[in-house]
């Protein structure tokens, strides 16, 4: 249980369990970058350097946690030190194949829980990390059974915050439109602006498996191993079930890709990174193949004011081709 | 010799090498005109200017003739491992097998500028997807789509972790066109935190017993590997020896940097230096031969500062060097605009400390892949430059980008300050594509207005 809300853990990955900082009575507080602001360096990838700006004038932030899923996030770490504010660097170890993996990011989760208690928190008993994790593990149910029901700019704060502070799923009816996905990079707050769009030019997200969307979120806990060891069943939920595409080798990202399209029978994909993520840039060729559908591969700056004219025309030309 | 060596250009070298042989020159088979590999497709040499010794016309002769070398050893049997994004660790076990050679893809990033773009390497990778927005080591994916440049090694394996965005997905990429790799972990280098034991490092880093003993799981991992492909075992007395002839490179390597960086006239120019630095990663893919290049490069250099000779001028300004440059053009570039390299970070400089010999094998590898300095922060890097730049004496620093690189665009900031910080000295960053003939004239504005800048300080 949340016990000192005064607290905020900074962060974005969705590789740091909210759960696991709630349990030690803080205040998880996941920040989607506004993504507007001060001037990316050449190089820089925009999402990075807007989360970097952003957690630099945070109110009431305690702390800042960062990963390693990308060099970007990585360097930005650096950056961040000496800002006043103490900064914790998560690895999530690229490689997944072997046990040292997991066991590496089950030792990281626990040294972050050293890092918590150090500004205040208090390491949770098994009982309320429990407790925790099915309040968590619950609210993200409800968050993916409202995909149909909501915009889809609705849905990606939602599931971008874990379902949090939210007491009733809202409901407008059950969304209509041409079925598109969404994969790629995360998104800035400003750039959700093309959810909109996408929905006005008559689409409907069908699911994003972006970081910002339901590619972020963790497959529901197994009861059975929550009950029996809750914090392990927390380790390989988060390890083992979130897609990245920093992963290596990174063929499960592309076999769940394939697989979402199969099942899901979207009409077309949006694929959205951001400029000089290399990341996703290296793999626009494959996922093409590997969709099957028309695919819009969709550059942003985080110049957003700037560059939506242009992306708006784009978003519309595409919705429109697919009816 | 009363006179100070030359830098000769290509046909000044058609001369010399005449010269030498006419006065019995010593040198192995692999070695032949610079000429030669010019009209060969290096066509990057004729643009070049050289050290006109035979020490270093070997040492030319033995970067440029790689290539054959490995197609040489795939012919007599021996098994070639690719150890990408791996500066310095892996070659070492590697080597300690026998008929078995480590070399880098990585360094297929200067085929677009030693063949100008010839190659047509990254024409490939653009069709690839993977354009001009990445670093040049992309050239890497179009020699092995060709073939061309190197056998297709018997394993590949691959460091990622806490590792540059570009190149890992670079790698991936080429996993996904069907080159199998095995990857392996390297871990964001950190202190150690509570309950955890602290360990010193090569190089004056730190880091923790739980982050030594993860890094020596994954080369557990690629020791059997290399054990697998080899049909040989890895013992712990290969392993030893194996770093003891690593180490006899890297000592080489140090004393060769100490005595050109901290002479008054430079006694190798900045180019030869900055080719010898990358022997240190993996031997060039033949380590006795490296050891002989080096000796005769050190014979050179004792010989010259014995005379007193070198190249430049007494006044040059003495520059400390980031980051590799994609166009080797750019170190003859320097020299003209009046500067002298009095120090390196080539993003490798690990590969140049001794490894721990008073630690089990396949721990001291662990610690030294730990201490590379791109593995941990920019701070650290920044530290370990600026303990370097008093060490050589450097009077300005050149941080040069590469353009594409992940970290560039962070790290250059923070190194910058902390320079400017704790030395008080002028910095510029420039960057530096694999062909630079058009951005010439302004790369040459800002290492002469660097060079001014310090000439001024001195009077003041």
């Amino acid at each position: 249980m949340i016990r000192d809300t005064d607290k905020k853990i900074v962060y974005s990955n969705p590789f740091v369990p909210p759960e696991w900082i709630a349990a030690h009575g803080l205040l998880p507080c996941r920040i989607m970058p506004p993504g507007e602001g001060k001037s990316s360096h050449a190089g820089r990838c925009p999402y990075a350097q807007a989360f970097v700006n952003a957690a630099q004038v945070i109110k009431d932030g305690a702390a800042v946690v960062l990963t390693t899923t990308c060099d970007q996030m990585r360097r930005a770490h650096d950056t961040l030190q000496g800002s006043g504010l103490p900064t914790f660097l998560l690895q999530v170890p690229s490689t997944w194949e072997h046990n040292s993996s997991l066991k590496a990011y089950n030792n990281e989760i626990k040294r972050l829980g050293s890092f918590l208690t150090e500004l205040g928190g208090i390491p949770p008993t098994c009982e309320q990390l429990k407790c925790t994790m099915l309040d968590f593990d619950s609210k993200r149910t409800q968050v993916r059974a409202s995909r149909r029901n909501i915009p889809g700019r609705v849905f990606c704060e939602l599931a971008f915050g874990h379902g949090r502070g939210i007491s009733m799923f809202p409901s407008q009816g059950k969304q209509n439109g041409i079925p598109i996905a969404l994969f790629g990079s995360p998104i800035t707050a400003h750039a959700m602006d093309l959810l909109d769009v996408i929905e006005s030019a008559g689409g409907r997200i069908a699911w994003d498996g972006s970081e910002s969307g339901e590619g972020g979120l963790c497959r529901p806990f197994n009861r059975q191993a929550l009950a029996a060891d809750p914090f392990q069943e927390m380790v390989r939920a988060y390890f083992s079930s979130i897609i990245h595409i920093g992963r290596r080798p990174n063929q499960m990202v592309f076999d769940w890709l394939r697989e979402q399209v199969k099942n899901t029978k979207v009409s077309g994909v949006i694929f959205h990174r951001q400029v000089w993520c290399d990341l996703w840039h290296a793999e626009v060729a494959r996922i093409r193949e590997i969709v099957k559908v028309p695919m819009m591969d969709l550059e942003s700056t985080g110049a957003w004011q700037a560059e939506a004219p242009r992306l708006r025309t784009r978003i519309e030309a595409f919705v429109e081709a697919l009816s | 010799m009363n006179r100070h060596p030359q830098q000769l250009n290509l046909a000044q070298w058609e001369e010399r090498y005449d010269l030498l042989q006419k006065e019995g020159m010593d040198l192995p088979p692999y070695c032949v005109p610079l000429s030669t590999r010019a009209a060969d497709g290096d066509s990057r040499l004729e643009h070049l200017r050289f050290d006109e010794s035979s020490a270093a016309l070997r040492l030319w002769n033995f970067l440029l003739s790689e290539e054959q070398r490995l197609k040489q050893a795939r012919d007599h049997g021996e098994k070639l491992i690719g150890t990408m994004k791996d500066l310095g660790t892996i070659p070492v076990m590697a080597f300690a097998l026998d008929k078995c050679r480590a070399f880098y893809p990585d360094g297929a990033w200067w085929i677009p500028c030693v063949m100008e773009m010839g190659a047509g390497l990254l024409s490939i990778a653009d069709q690839l997807g993977i354009d001009d927005s990445f670093c040049p080591v992309r050239a890497m994916l179009g020699a092995f789509v060709t073939k061309a440049h190197f056998p297709i090694p018997d394993l590949l394996t691959c460091n990622v972790g806490a590792v540059c965005d570009d190149f890992s997905a670079i790698a991936q990429r080429l996993e996904g066109l069907g080159f199998p790799i095995l990857w392996w972990e390297m871990p964001p280098r950190r202190a150690a935190s509570v309950g955890e034991e602290a360990v010193s490092l090569p190089g004056g880093f730190e880091t923790s017993d739980c982050q030594i003993a993860m890094v020596h799981d994954q080369l557990r991992r690629i020791q059997t590997a290399l054990e697998e492909v080899a049909g040989q075992s890895l013992t712990e007395a290969r392993l030893q020896h194996g770093i003891r002839r690593a180490n006899s490179v890297r000592a080489s390597l140090r004393e060769l940097r100490q005595q050109v960086y901290l002479s008054d006239l430079a006694p190798l120019p900045s180019l030869e230096m900055l080719i010898v630095e990358m022997l240190a990663l993996h031997f060039c893919s033949d380590l006795d031969e490296t050891i002989n290049v080096l000796q005769g490069l050190l014979q050179e250099v004792s010989l010259r500062r014995q005379g007193g000779q070198g190249f430049g001028k007494p006044d040059s300004v003495r520059l400390y060097w980031v980051n590799p440059v994609a166009d080797l053009r750019v170190m003859n570039l320097l020299e003209e605009c009046q500067g002298r390299i009095c120090g390196t970070e080539y993003l490798f400089s690990h590969a140049l400390d001794p490894i721990p010999v008073d630690r089990p094998p396949l721990e001291a590898l662990a610690c030294m892949g730990l201490a590379d300095p791109m593995v941990g922060s920019s701070f650290d890097r920044a530290r370990r430059i600026c303990h370097d730049i008093q060490f050589f004496r450097a009077e300005g620093v050149v941080i040069s980008r590469i353009p594409g690189a992940s970290h560039c665009a962070w790290e250059g900031q923070i190194i910058q300050e902390q320079v400017q910080r704790r030395l008080g000295l002028p910095v510029v960053e420039i960057e530096v594509s694999p062909v630079t003939d058009a951005m010439c004239p302004t790369l040459q504005t800002r290492l002469e207005a660097l060079v001014e800048t310090i000439k001024k300080r001195r009077k003041t």
